[in-house]
């Protein structure tokens, strides 16, 4: 393993929803450490190091999977903070979500996530969903922090 | 044709002969008295001559006689014996002497007498008496003559005489030329008296009768007409000539004077001037006679040419003023053939010409009068089947006439809706406002949209719409009112309506918020119970599989199965959804090539099936694409899916259009439906065929008919059990769509 593999932050309120992302990306062998926060507020006091991530480790995350259905911050307002900060808009967000909804997509897009995944209601195509997303997003892509990034 | 007019001063035929005869008249009365006077100048001065000549003749006899008396008395006055006497005065000489004398006396006249030299009288001798009559007594001698010759008249108790002188004187008579008297012995003394009722017959015979003839002194002091004294005339009658006077009685008296030579007496002739011009006068009335009898004859003749010229043009005149008056057709007598015939053919011309464009005109003014009592009935007839209340008010606030429609509006009679003011019968709230609209009609402005209630005869009101419209200069308004009660009423129960509308909009709004949050909560919120079940269940199968046996797998895998097929149902019902909500972007849309592109989707998933295709021209629409792809998409795949039973499909596209719009249809071979279920068709969920026959969530259909609706069109379908099923929707035909063709 390598020690400088970045966390992927998972912003999740639905503890099913959270032991089958988990198990998905288990499946697919991703090694980075997983958090897991289970509303948006939370997930803002992570990325800010705040409150109970005040004096936590590591750097921003490599990923963040972000629930748009979140109790207190919703995902979209996590969103648009972490696009709209100069510190964190490197950070790769990916809106895992059931919603289809047309709105959704656009908000996201127009707030500048870098991807929009629909959750599968077949467990199999979730797994090969979260195997994509895992194997760019979190072992291929690399972020500015450790270079400027290669297309 | 008779002409009963009576003739007026202005009418030529009267004027002209009139004119003619005074002109006549005068002339004749010029003519007349110029001939008067000329006849009368002529006769007064043949009257003057005649006058003059008389006297001249008297004149002359007198002088011859008086002339013969003085040389008589003077050869006495020398004859012997008268001397022989003055010489020796005896008897015997005396006898002498008064024989020598005698032969000097007349009858009827004083004596001659012998005077000695101092003037006395020796001696008288009378003539003989005249029988029956007295001897004239001896005249005193008042004035002795001074000088031997003739005297002038004198005058003694009326009677005129005149005196003769003579000188006796020594010398014989045969010396007595050349030698001169050397004594006077005496005188010869005459006297005579002029006046003789004989001697005035005499001269009167001489000169005519009518003439007067008088004899005087030249210095005017005597005269007389021989008979009698009378004044000398008023006239120079110291001269011979002709001389007029008027007379004492008012006549015009014309005479002449003539002098007696040798004597200082005068001889005047006159007549009468009446007299002298009497044939003037004669002659005048004879001429006045005639000129009348030439001026009536001239009137006559007169008349008669007038009448011949006037008559006609009296017919003229009156066929004119038939014609001006309009009375009849008139013509006139055109036999003549002078200017007046001509005139009256040209006058015939002329009133056929007027009589026919009179003609004309009346038929046009009867045809006008007809269209307008025509347009007149219709009008009327107009206002009393109006719905609407008419009327025509003065502006003195009274109605004047209101068609049937007020009484059946407001029940008030006709007669009574014109007894009163009209604002007796607005409600008492909208008499100000009326009274505005009122003053603003007498302005000359229309008025609109005006509302008032007025009052009906049962005591209820009715709400009354205007239109009113000034009549200028003729002080009415036209007015047009409409019972809008019933709008009232019903605006109030729109307005109520309205409001509940809104209500229902508004909650309609908050009802479609609720949906879009509905479905926005089922899309995220049921789906992901289902993939939790999926997921455990998976998760299951992988950890537990091995172990459970064949049934329970089975079990594990329904699990999973229904919550996936739950999952599309979700999905399904989510774009049903949103296709009520999307909005349509419309556009021209190629039917052949959409329908190609969908056909060759589908391709792929045909499995091998054997699908004949028949898709016949199809038109370019106006339509949302990705909704109208959705569509066709649902149509054909139900008819590929519901004929999978056949060994070959056989799908027919093509086009119905009508100018309206286009149909287009889906037909095919398949398993057809029962048209009894026809209506349940397009209901979401609604399925004919169960799941295990044809698979599907029985949502397409009802999301085709919620597309075709959104684009203004419709869906139905035709069909039988067994015998294949037919699917039609139509699209209008904007003009839109035909433009972008």
């Amino acid at each position: 393993m390598i020690a400088e593999l970045k966390r992927i932050v998972l912003a999740e309120d639905n503890a099913n929803d959270v032991e089958l992302t988990l198990t998905a990306l288990r499946e697919n062998h991703v090694a980075n450490e997983i958090v897991v926060v289970r509303d948006g507020a939370e997930a803002l006091d992570y990325l800010y190091k705040r409150n109970g991530y005040a004096d936590r480790s590591g750097g921003n995350p490599a990923l963040v999977l972000l629930d748009l259905k979140m109790p207190k911050v919703d995902g979209i307002e996590v969103l648009r903070q972490v696009k709209s900060d100069p510190a964190l808009k490197q950070i790769p967000v990916v809106v895992l979500t059931s919603s289809r909804e047309e709105q959704d997509l656009v908000r996201t897009y127009d707030l500048g996530v870098n991807a929009y995944v629909v959750k599968p209601v077949d467990f199999h195509e979730f797994i090969d969903a979260v195997k994509l997303l895992g194997g760019f997003w979190a072992v291929v892509n690399e972020t500015p922090s450790a270079g400027p990034p290669r297309p | 044709m008779t002409y009963i007019n009576p003739p007026s001063w202005h009418s030529l035929r009267l004027r002209l002969p009139l004119v003619i005869s005074v002109f006549i008249a005068a002339v004749l009365t010029t003519f007349l008295l110029v001939a008067f006077r000329q006849v009368e100048s002529a006769l007064l001065q043949a009257g003057g001559a005649r006058a003059q000549g008389a006297a001249d003749q008297l004149a002359t006899l007198l002088t011859q006689s008086t002339q013969q008396r003085l040389a008589d008395i003077e050869r006495a006055a020398r004859s012997s014996a008268v001397l022989a006497y003055f010489q020796h005065p005896s008897d015997t000489t005396a006898a002498d002497a008064r024989q020598r004398l005698t032969s000097l006396t007349t009858p009827g006249q004083p004596a001659v007498e012998l005077w000695d030299a101092n003037r006395q009288r020796v001696l008288a001798v009378t003539g003989p008496p005249v029988p029956g009559r007295a001897a004239p007594a001896r005249l005193p001698v008042a004035d002795p003559p001074s000088r031997p010759g003739l005297t002038a008249f004198q005058v003694s108790n009326d009677v005129v005489f005149w005196d003769a002188l003579a000188e006796v004187d020594d010398q014989p008579a045969a010396e007595q030329k050349s030698a001169p008297s050397t004594g006077r012995l005496g005188y010869v003394f005459s006297r005579r008296l002029l006046s003789s009722a004989s001697a005035s017959d005499v001269i009167g015979r001489l000169v005519g009768s009518g003439a007067v003839v008088e004899i005087g002194n030249q210095t005017g002091d005597v005269w007389t007409d021989l008979s009698k004294l009378v004044p000398a005339p008023p006239v120079d009658i110291k001269r011979n000539g002709v001389a007029e006077y008027r007379a004492t009685d008012g006549q015009r008296r014309l005479g002449a004077s003539a002098l007696i030579r040798g004597t200082p007496w005068a001889v005047w002739v006159e007549f009468p001037r009446s007299v002298v011009v009497a044939p003037a006068r004669i002659f005048l009335t004879r001429m006045l006679i005639f000129g009348l009898v030439f001026v009536a004859a001239a009137a006559v003749l007169a008349w008669t040419i007038s009448a011949r010229i006037t008559t006609p043009l009296h017919g003229l005149t009156h066929a004119a003023e038939a014609i001006a008056a309009g009375t009849a057709l008139e013509r006139v007598e055109t036999k003549r053939r002078d200017e007046i015939g001509r005139l009256g053919a040209a006058f015939n011309t002329m009133a056929d010409q007027v009589h026919g464009v009179q003609r004309e005109l009346e038929e046009r003014v009867q045809q006008r009068i007809a269209e307008l009592h025509e347009a007149r009935q219709e009008l009327d007839g107009f206002f009393a089947m109006s719905l609407d209340m008419l009327c025509i008010a003065g502006t003195d606030g009274y109605f004047k006439r209101l068609n049937p429609a007020w009484s059946e509006t407001l029940g008030w009679s006709d007669d009574e809706l014109r007894s009163k003011p009209y604002l007796d019968f607005v409600h008492p709230d909208d008499r100000e406002a009326t009274i505005v609209a009122a003053s603003q009609l007498a302005d000359g402005h229309t008025v609109v949209q005006f509302e008032n209630r007025y009052a009906c005869r049962d005591g209820s009101y009715r709400w009354l719409q205007w239109k009113s419209v000034p009549v200028p200069d003729r002080d009415f308004i036209y007015a047009a009112a409409r019972d809008i009660s019933e709008h009232k009423a019903s605006d109030s129960r729109i307005r109520a309506l309205n409001d509940q509308l809104e209500q229902r909009v508004s909650e309609l709004n908050a009802l479609s918020q609720e949906l879009e949050a509905f479905s926005y909560s089922v899309s995220h919120d049921l789906r992901a119970p289902l993939r939790h079940v999926t997921g455990f269940a998976a998760m299951l199968d992988k950890s537990a599989g091995p172990a459970l046996d064949e049934q329970g797998r089975r079990q594990l895998r329904t699990i999973s199965d229904a919550a996936t097929r739950m999952g599309r149902l979700i999905d399904d019902l989510l774009v049903f959804s949103r296709m009520g909500r999307i909005e349509m972007m419309l556009g021209r849309v190629d039917l052949a090539a959409l329908v190609e592109d969908v056909r060759r989707e589908m391709a792929a998933e045909l499995n091998g099936r054997s699908v004949s295709w028949n898709i016949h021209p199809l038109p370019v629409v106006r339509a949302d694409g990705s909704t109208l792809r959705l569509v066709l998409t649902n149509l054909m795949s139900n008819a590929v899916k519901y004929s999978g039973t056949r060994p070959t499909a056989e799908i027919e596209i093509g086009c119905n259009g009508t100018p309206a719009e286009t149909v287009v249809f889906v037909r095919d071979n398949g398993v057809g439906f029962d048209m009894q279920y026809a209506h349940k068709l397009f209901g979401v969920f609604q399925r004919l065929h169960s799941t295990d026959d044809f698979e599907g969530t029985g949502i397409g259909l009802a999301n085709v008919r919620r597309i075709v609706h959104r684009h203004g069109g419709r869906v139905w379908a035709e069909g039988a059990v067994g015998r294949g099923a037919t699917f039609f929707f139509s699209l209008p035909k904007t003009g839109d769509a035909t433009r972008d063709r």
